[in-house]
């Protein structure tokens, strides 16, 4: 009689829902809602700016963001008023007489290191011993928490500018112009975040079936952690570190507005701001542009955080 | 409650010990000593002036035994004195410190006071404009950094239309731009928790049981909904007032105000180990604090918390 | 008897990014003062809607009731305005829910979410309606119910808990009672405590009652008659004695062949009924049990049957099914014996298999639709 290919109704539909479902994994229907959400699509086009901008710095910037021409300084952007704009300098340069355009493109440099190395770091470190942690439990796991029970006793902010104040004087301190030590600083006050994520997540997962199927056929820790358990903590974890990049930046940004951060003459935003600032009230635009700089790049790799974290678990939505 | 609150407070002993022992490790591995950086201005001073200076403040001993010497003298609440101002740390820090508390607390008053409603509004009036219009609010407000914003809002409000001051404290108009600079953040952050509590609880079963009973809607947002939905809130008022507190230091820093975050920023940069340790410390101690008194209050609006254990 | 209830035609719908949902899809049927009713289907048939549409709780949007009348005591509920409404919930009619765990406001007294219908209702000021609480506390077997009152849900078991629940529900007398799978959280030892409890008060306060179940087996000593719900739908009424003697629709059957009975021999397997709940965004055009029924002929697919009177039963027994209807190859069908064409129930075997099991999840998911409005 009839079968249930010519049943008519539910099956057709389910069907269609079967045919749409089986092309789709977690990471592909992840991937089907980042790209409907406009937001995150903007953010990232955004984002691929900034980091076309950067490699390509040499290439962009049209002058020396370092060179100093006393006589050309505190030129206006090309939109002021005609008398002060030179059309050499087509946003304007600083005190200093930089150019401000050259200076702003090379910048996206050192925030681009800033945001990725930390997190990287952040990302290998946190999450192998939140692993280690969560699995094996004992005394990496006692010393974990210990650790991290310490350094949420520090306000996070504070302990970066106490690093970077003290130890920016010192050897160490003057590698690649502070950028070592902005690196290592923003890791070691962020790390025990992603294990306490990492271990949570595993202490979960570790009672679920497919664990104790795998340890059941005889898989080894190290397998299980690889195999079974890393992949099920990715998305949480891709999601915290999208929203690491744009705050390592954050940090790196207010360090150097406060004259503790990257050293001069290596243009960053933060540095900008913070040699702008003498002129603010008289000419803006040398502090304005490179805040502006800053909000928009913010803004996207929030929007892109945002759209991850809806995509990759869409019950998080709010 | 009492013995949870002196275990809590008990802990918070080890905790500090930490801190202060980081802290004083750390500006102890600066190379040199802190009156290089005096000597440095105009003229030089001479090395014996150094050496008698380092050893009439007990630097030329070892790290370990000065970190003794102060952890003995922190005990009986003698801090030691400032390198740079001659003056004992506690002073310092007691003439900047009311300055400190009015911005805090005038800034978690108007977080509060406008997070609160934006977010409950919005949850009502999901994807209305009210609700866009917020949600944007937050995203802005929790995504771009306190002084970006600040700069822009002195050059707008300051520089442009000269309508408010933004250097000092003195009166208060002064205090408008740094206290709405401040709250900004934590008021981004309270709208969207708001917001979002209040949409989890209003889909909860026991709401609908609340209108089965024939309950009159507002009875039901407010004594049903917002009551629940303002637990997780509360829970989030701990990490936004620690945001406010580490986030004076910015707004302290740009906008001139004679606060402890000043004198932190000051202190570090010029390397002046008392009072870093004194003030790093006084932070430690108010986030500790303010995370405390946020989990006691999590207790009193969440019957499911009990503090016997 | 007068009537107490008539639902005339009722349709619910949900209006979802996929499509409406036809969660209640032509539903009528009355009620007596006083009389009990069991409701029964599989989850997602339409039995939580039609209830939760009797008392204008379905959550809109997504949800709208878009025809039909519901008249309590001679009025029509969906002609009230909401103020009318709020006057009939809790106090004319109350409801019980499935989950006490989750029904009950964690963050509120046990004796807050009781007082608070009866101050509304019954204007009564806090100390009588706190003296009335702990009356009905005790009514619901409660022990030591005036130290109990001030507690919060969590210090309850889920037993105790749905006891509260009856209390809240029988305290401002109402006619009607709607208890929608009211011992489906509970361990099974409970649930017929509060089964006998639910039904010794419903006779004691002369209140009407709405017994929503997947299991017949709970309705069987409780109610008088049984609807039968599937894919939004009636598909049989009866007495609950004649239900059970004499079904007549396969869905039925199906239903009382997986229960499993003490009184039957051992070898009478439990059959489950294989296959899914119809989808009701593009429900089958015929019978909707057809892909599934395993006595299904042509004309099942082409045309939808009406619910009708069936030939040699009771005269109150009635059918959504062709092969009851006068000549129809049901009629003499013994279906205790007779389990149909075990060829179609091998296919619908085998096409089940092949669905990937995240499919059968989603189907089964995306069935009941009274979706938490998102």
């Amino acid at each position: 009689m009839a079968t249930i290919t010519t049943s008519p109704g539910q099956t057709r539909a389910l069907e269609l829902n079967i045919l749409a479902r089986k092309q789709r994994s977690l990471w592909r229907d992840a991937w089907f809602r980042l790209r409907r959400n406009k937001a995150a699509m903007v953010g990232l086009g955004v984002v691929a700016v900034f980091v076309v901008i950067a490699i390509l710095a040499p290439f962009l910037a049209p002058r020396d963001p370092i060179q100093q021409t006393t006589a050309n300084a505190l030129a206006d952007p090309f939109w002021g008023s005609p008398q002060y704009t030179n059309p050499e300098y087509p946003l304007g340069s600083d005190q200093l007489g930089r150019d401000i355009l050259s200076r702003l493109i090379w910048s996206t440099r050192v925030s681009l290191w800033v945001g990725f190395i930390p997190v990287s770091l952040i990302f290998l470190i946190g999450v192998s011993v939140g692993m280690l942690a969560g699995y094996n439990g004992g005394w990496v796991d006692n010393l974990l928490m210990r650790i991290t029970d310490v350094i949420y006793a520090f306000p996070d902010l504070l302990f970066l500018f106490i690093i970077m104040a003290m130890l920016r004087n010192t050897a160490a301190g003057n590698l690649g112009g502070g950028l070592v030590l902005m690196f290592v600083a923003i890791a070691l006050v962020n790390w025990v975040g992603m294990a306490r994520l990492v271990r949570g997540q595993v202490l979960s997962l570790k009672e679920r079936e497919f664990i104790e199927a795998a340890r059941a056929i005889g898989a080894k820790p190290r397998r299980i952690m690889v195999r079974h358990l890393f992949p099920n903590v990715l998305a949480p974890v891709i999601v915290s570190v999208a929203f690491g990049i744009p705050s390592a930046m954050l940090a790196e940004a207010t360090l150097s507005f406060f004259g503790i951060g990257i050293k001069p003459p290596t243009p960053t935003w933060g540095v900008m701001i913070n040699e702008g600032f003498v002129v603010f009230s008289t000419t803006p635009w040398p502090v304005l542009l490179p805040a502006l700089c800053i909000s928009i790049v913010m803004l996207a790799f929030t929007f892109v955080g945002d759209g991850l974290r809806d995509a990759l678990d869409p019950r998080m939505k709010t | 409650m009492l013995k949870y609150t002196i275990r809590r407070l008990l802990l918070l002993i080890p905790t500090l010990f930490f801190v202060a022992l980081i802290v004083f490790s750390l500006a102890h591995a600066a190379p040199g000593s802190p009156f290089d950086a005096k000597s440095n201005e105009n003229k030089p001073l001479p090395q014996a002036t150094i050496e008698r200076l380092n050893h009439l403040y007990g630097i030329d001993k070892p790290v370990w035994e000065q970190f003794a010497l102060y952890l003995s003298n922190a005990i009986r609440f003698d801090f030691g004195s400032s390198f740079v101002r001659d003056r004992p740390v506690i002073e310092i820090i007691g003439q900047g410190f009311p300055y400190s508390a009015q911005l805090g607390v005038q800034a978690l008053l108007v977080a509060l006071m406008f997070s609160l409603p934006l977010g409950v509004i919005s949850a009502l009036r999901q994807n209305s404009i009210v609700d866009y219009a917020s949600l944007l609010f937050a995203t802005v407000g929790t995504t771009i950094p306190s002084f970006v914003i600040g700069i822009f809002a002195i050059y707008i409000f300051g520089v442009t239309l000269h309508l408010l001051p933004f250097v000092g404290w003195s009166t208060p108009s002064h205090w408008i731009l740094p206290t709405a600079i401040l709250s900004l953040g934590a008021m981004a952050f309270l709208t969207r928790i708001t917001r979002a509590s209040m949409l989890e609880a209003i889909r909860q079963d026991y709401v609908r049981t609340a209108r089965s009973k024939g309950l009159g809607e507002q009875v039901v947002i407010v004594a049903h909904v917002m009551k629940n939905a303002m637990i997780p809130v509360v829970t989030i008022v701990g990490p936004a007032t620690a945001g406010l507190i580490t986030g004076s230091i910015i707004i302290e820093g740009l906008f001139s105000i004679p606060g402890i975050g000043r004198l932190f920023l000051t202190s570090i940069i010029q390397r002046d180990y008392p009072l870093i340790m004194g003030t790093y410390m006084l932070y430690a101690v108010l986030i500790a604090v303010a995370n405390l008194v946020v989990d006691l209050t999590y207790g009193i609006v969440d019957p499911r918390i009990r503090f016997d254990r | 008897m007068p009537e107490l209830l008539a639902v005339r035609d009722l349709h619910t719908q949900f209006f979802t990014r996929d499509g409406v949902v036809r969660a209640v899809d032509g539903v009528s049927f009355e009620l007596a003062a006083g009389e009990t009713l069991g409701l029964v289907g599989e989850s997602g048939c339409g039995k939580t809607v039609t209830a939760l549409s009797l008392m204008r709780l379905i959550p809109m949007p997504p949800g709208r009731i878009v025809k039909g009348a519901i008249m309590f005591d001679g009025q029509d509920v969906l002609k009230m305005d909401d103020d009318e409404v709020r006057g009939i919930r809790g106090n004319n009619i109350a409801m019980i829910f499935q989950d006490p765990m989750t029904s009950l406001n964690p963050v509120l007294t046990i004796s807050r979410q009781i007082s608070e219908a009866l101050e509304l209702h019954l204007k009564m000021d806090r100390s009588e309606a706190r003296k009335r609480t702990i009356e009905l506390l005790e009514l619901v077997g409660i022990p030591s119910a005036k130290k109990r009152v001030d507690d919060y849900p969590h210090q309850f078991s889920g037993g105790m808990r749905q006891r509260v629940m009856i209390a809240m529900a029988l305290s401002c007398n109402p006619k009607l009672i709607l208890a929608d799978e009211p011992t489906t959280a509970l361990d099974v030892t409970i649930q017929a405590q509060i089964l006998e409890l639910l039904k010794g008060l419903a006779k004691e306060f002369r209140t009407a009652f709405i017994l929503i179940t997947h299991d017949l087996g709970v309705v069987a000593g409780m109610t008088q008659r049984i609807h039968v719900m599937y894919g939004g739908k009636i598909v049989e009424k009866a007495d609950t004695g004649e239900l059970f003697a004499n079904p007549k629709m396969p869905y039925t059957w199906g239903l009382l062949r997986s229960i499993p009975r003490l009184d039957e021999h051992r070898k009478s397997k439990l059959l489950p009924i294989e296959g899914l709940p119809p989808d009701l965004i593009a429900p089958p055009p015929g019978c909707r049990f057809e892909p599934r029924c395993q006595y299904r002929r042509d004309i099942c697919r082409e045309q939808e049957p009406e619910l009708k009177h069936i030939p040699n039963a009771k005269a109150d027994h009635e059918a959504r099914c062709w092969g009851t209807q006068e000549g129809g190859w049901l009629v003499a069908t013994d279906w205790r014996r007779e389990i149909g064409d075990t060829r179609v129930l091998e296919e619908i075997k085998q096409e089940v298999a092949q669905l990937p099991a995240e499919a059968v999840r989603a189907a089964e998911a995306e069935t009941p639709p009274p979706p938490p409005t998102p």
